[in-house]
């Protein structure tokens, strides 16, 4: 399942490339009789072409979808890799939510928001995968190198993201998944309260809480 | 909520610095793998991850609901329907394109047209229906349990056992008739006549013009003429009005007679009022003169020319009434009035034993083949019912009702036949090759082989009790007298009671007995050397003995 970026072809890498200049010229009839381009299509607006869509294995299904892969797939790995998985794992999460987002597509209502939709389905899957992988005690807690000391320079210079990693996953739970949401998912307070079923005041007070204890132990290493 | 209100700001803007980015290869290879999976759709089954009782509890409702729609649509369509058929019983009929005969089987749709002969149909030990001559009936079935019958013109008989709902109705141009459970005539006189006897249970006629409806009791007879005309039938005895009218009818009923019987009412017919020992021998002979003028060859060439013809011999005969039916050598079953004309012959027989007569019962003639088993012909000597059976019947059954009928196979098994429904009620292996002719009194059967004589209750078939005997019997051996049973052996006579078997009194007799009748109370036989001795019953004490004329024993030859 794991693949490296060392093991990609360059054939690959060509034909990737070719397939997101293609993405790029490709226009639709929406918004009245206008074409625009996908790229300025809303997330909104992409999952409601899709729904039209009943091809599943057309060019023009996989275009949309793509385009929505490209816009969040990043940021489902980095929360899943924040809330305490390894690339691996990071990865068949990644697949199995576009997955469902394909399966559950129909689902989707047509005045509702799509990230607090989608995000409910990625943070359902993390925490499915985490709680399994838990239970079997694959999840390692990585250790915070201690040799290296926090100040803002550093942390630009070598991105130690590891550190964030270890910090977060000794925060409760609660208030991990709202910074998580926050900071990964780009989400607002209003959106991450319809993901989490919450008031946004509760979201509001967790997630000051947890930047305040992300902070503690911040202050703490350095 | 405004977003000023976070307080770690900085920490947030330090956390947004630490974002992985997923590589472009990653990001393809991913794609690829989920574009992949969504053509094989490997997605993860949810079915399987499911609770076994979740899967227990969706499949006993799948099946529930399958039942509901298979039962529903069966009811409605009636897709999965079973083929209605008849079995034809007896008689012959006519379809549009071929003829029925016995052992055919009708389906649903067809169209039955009789002519000279009726036909007698029946399914599944339900439905039994006797279609009456010169009639046409069509069967309908849409269903296995709901059928209809509609008689287009003509006469039918319909018995109908099936108890529980409205399934079977007949229709006629101007009625229709729900039945619950019963035996009925219907007879078509036209478009706008009908009538409808019933004969036990229930009747829901309607009137299809008006839609009138009325209820039909037992032994009420309806004719219809444009309106409803009911009346109770008054003759409570045997015949019904529908029966009686049709003349060729075989329920048509008569006093019940056992052919020994049927003997003694030809003799009483002869005889006076007044019995008086004097003229009885005289009379009795007077009678046997005519028979034997008749039946017998007496060697007056004369009479024999008139009846049979040379060279074919009598195999048996029985009288009944005022008439005689004889069967010949020949395979052939002839009828003559007493006074010697004849009245009918039937070539429809078959072989039949020198031991078994034909049996009149009923205004039947029940004669017992040894290849075609049991016929039974009308008094007009039209063939009206056939019962084939696997074993030749050498001796002469016994006739219990019209449904019921008592044989002897060639094996040695005594049979009791339930006509109507063709079902053995019981059978009984008496070890035995040879016979003699059985009688039957008050759910007793006797009957006598060569060295044993049983009782045997009818309804059952259980023997009572049996005796050894050591004596030669005649022909006809066995006799009812009130509770006793006479077994005339060749020299001797025995009385025993017929509940416990036990010897009451034992006579012997000089001279072989040739044939002995049990009249009022007493018990005549006629010896081989011309002796007629009269003895009292049940004492067997001797009032008289007189030698007969020499034709007597023409007549017992």
């Amino acid at each position: 399942m794991r693949i490296k970026t060392n093991i990609l072809t360059r054939d690959l890498r060509k034909k990737f490339f070719l397939v997101i200049m293609f993405r790029q010229k490709i226009y639709l009839p929406i918004k009245g009789n206008k074409k625009v381009k996908i790229s300025q299509l809303s997330d909104e607006e992409l999952i409601h072409n899709l729904q039209k869509i009943m091809n599943k294995n057309s060019s023009e299904f996989e275009i949309l979808y793509e385009e929505l892969f490209q816009r969040y797939s990043s940021q489902v790995y980095s929360l899943c890799r924040y809330y305490g998985l390894q690339h691996d794992d990071s990865c068949d999460v990644l697949q199995e939510t576009f997955i469902k987002l394909v399966n559950f597509i129909k689902s989707f209502r047509e005045n509702s928001l799509f990230k607090p939709w989608f995000f409910k389905i990625v943070l359902n899957l993390v925490r499915n995968k985490y709680n399994d992988l838990k239970k079997h005690n694959f999840i390692s807690i990585e250790e915070i190198p201690s040799t290296t000391p926090f100040n803002e320079e550093n942390f630009d210079k070598f991105h130690n993201r590891e550190v964030i990693i270890g910090i977060l996953n000794r925060i409760p739970r609660e208030f991990k998944e709202v910074i998580l949401l926050r900071i990964y998912g780009e989400m607002k307070i209003d959106e991450i309260a319809s993901v989490l079923n919450i008031s946004a005041r509760q979201v509001y007070n967790r997630l000051n809480k947890g930047y305040e204890l992300v902070r503690k132990f911040l202050e703490k290493e350095e | 909520m405004k977003e000023n209100y976070i307080k770690y700001p900085e920490i947030e803007k330090l956390l947004k610095k630490t974002k992985f980015e997923l590589g472009e290869a990653d990001k393809v290879y991913l794609f690829n793998n989920i574009k992949e999976s969504l053509r094989k759709k490997t997605v993860k089954n949810v079915t399987f991850s499911l609770h076994p009782l979740k899967i227990f509890a969706y499949a006993s409702v799948f099946i529930v609901v399958i039942s509901v729609f298979v039962i529903l649509f069966n009811y409605t369509v009636g897709v999965f329907k079973k083929e209605v058929s008849f079995e034809v019983v007896a008689g012959k009929a006519f379809t549009s394109s071929k003829e029925i005969r016995l052992g055919d089987t009708l389906k649903s749709g067809s169209k039955i047209f009789t002519r000279e002969n009726p036909l007698e149909i029946k399914y599944e030990g339900q439905y039994f229906v006797r279609i009456f001559e010169n009639t046409e009936l069509n069967l309908i079935s849409r269903r296995p349990d709901r059928i209809v019958f509609e008689l287009m013109s003509g006469k039918a008989f319909f018995d109908i056992s099936r108890q529980e709902k409205y399934e079977c109705i007949v229709v006629t141009p101007s009625l229709e008739i729900l039945i619950k459970g019963t035996s009925f005539y219907v007879e078509v006189k036209s478009f706008e006549e009908t009538k409808v006897e019933l004969i036990k249970g229930n009747l829901i006629i309607r009137e299809k013009k008006n839609k009138e409806t009325i209820e039909l009791k037992e032994k009420e007879f309806l004719t219809y003429r444009g309106k409803f005309e009911k009346e109770v039938i008054t003759n409570q005895d045997t015949s019904t009005i529908l029966e009686k009218k049709a003349l060729s009818s075989p329920f048509k009923k008569s006093s019940v007679l056992s052919n020994n019987v049927e003997i003694q009412k030809g003799i009483e017919n002869y005889s006076s009022k007044k019995f008086e020992d004097t003229s009885e021998i005289k009379k009795l002979i007077k009678l046997g003169e005519a028979k034997v003028k008749i039946v017998l060859d007496d060697g007056t060439l004369i009479t024999r020319k008139e009846i049979i013809p040379q060279g074919i011999n009598i195999i048996n005969y029985t009288v009944a009434g005022d008439e005689i039916y004889i069967i010949t050598e020949n395979e052939r079953l002839l009828a003559y009035s007493l006074n010697g004309n004849k009245l009918w012959e039937n070539s429809d027989m078959g072989k039949v034993s020198y031991t078994s007569k034909p049996v009149v019962y009923q205004d039947l003639i029940y004669i017992a083949t040894v290849d075609n088993g049991i016929k039974i012909f009308d008094k007009k000597g039209r063939l009206v019912n056939s019962i084939n059976l696997e074993d030749s019947i050498v001796i002469t059954p016994w006739i219990l009702d019209k449904n019921s009928i008592i044989f002897v196979t060639e094996k040695g098994e005594l049979v009791y036949l339930d006509i109507k429904n063709r079902i053995f009620r019981w059978k009984l292996d008496l070890k035995s090759s040879l016979f003699y002719p059985f009688v039957v009194d008050k759910n007793l059967l006797f009957i006598t082989t060569p060295y044993k004589l049983y009782c045997i209750t009818v309804d059952i078939g259980n023997i009572l009790w049996q005796k050894e005997i050591n004596q030669k019997l005649t022909s006809e051996p066995l006799m009812v007298y009130r509770d006793y049973l006479i077994l005339i052996g060749i020299g001797e006579i025995s009385i025993y009671t017929q509940n416990t078997g036990e010897l009451y009194k034992t006579t012997n007799v000089s001279g072989n007995i040739l044939r002995a009748v049990v009249e009022k109370e007493k018990l005549i036989i006629f010896t081989e050397n011309e002796k007629i001795i009269c003895y009292s019953l049940p004492d067997l004490v001797k009032i008289y003995e007189k030698t007969a004329d020499e034709k007597i024993n023409l007549y017992f030859k």
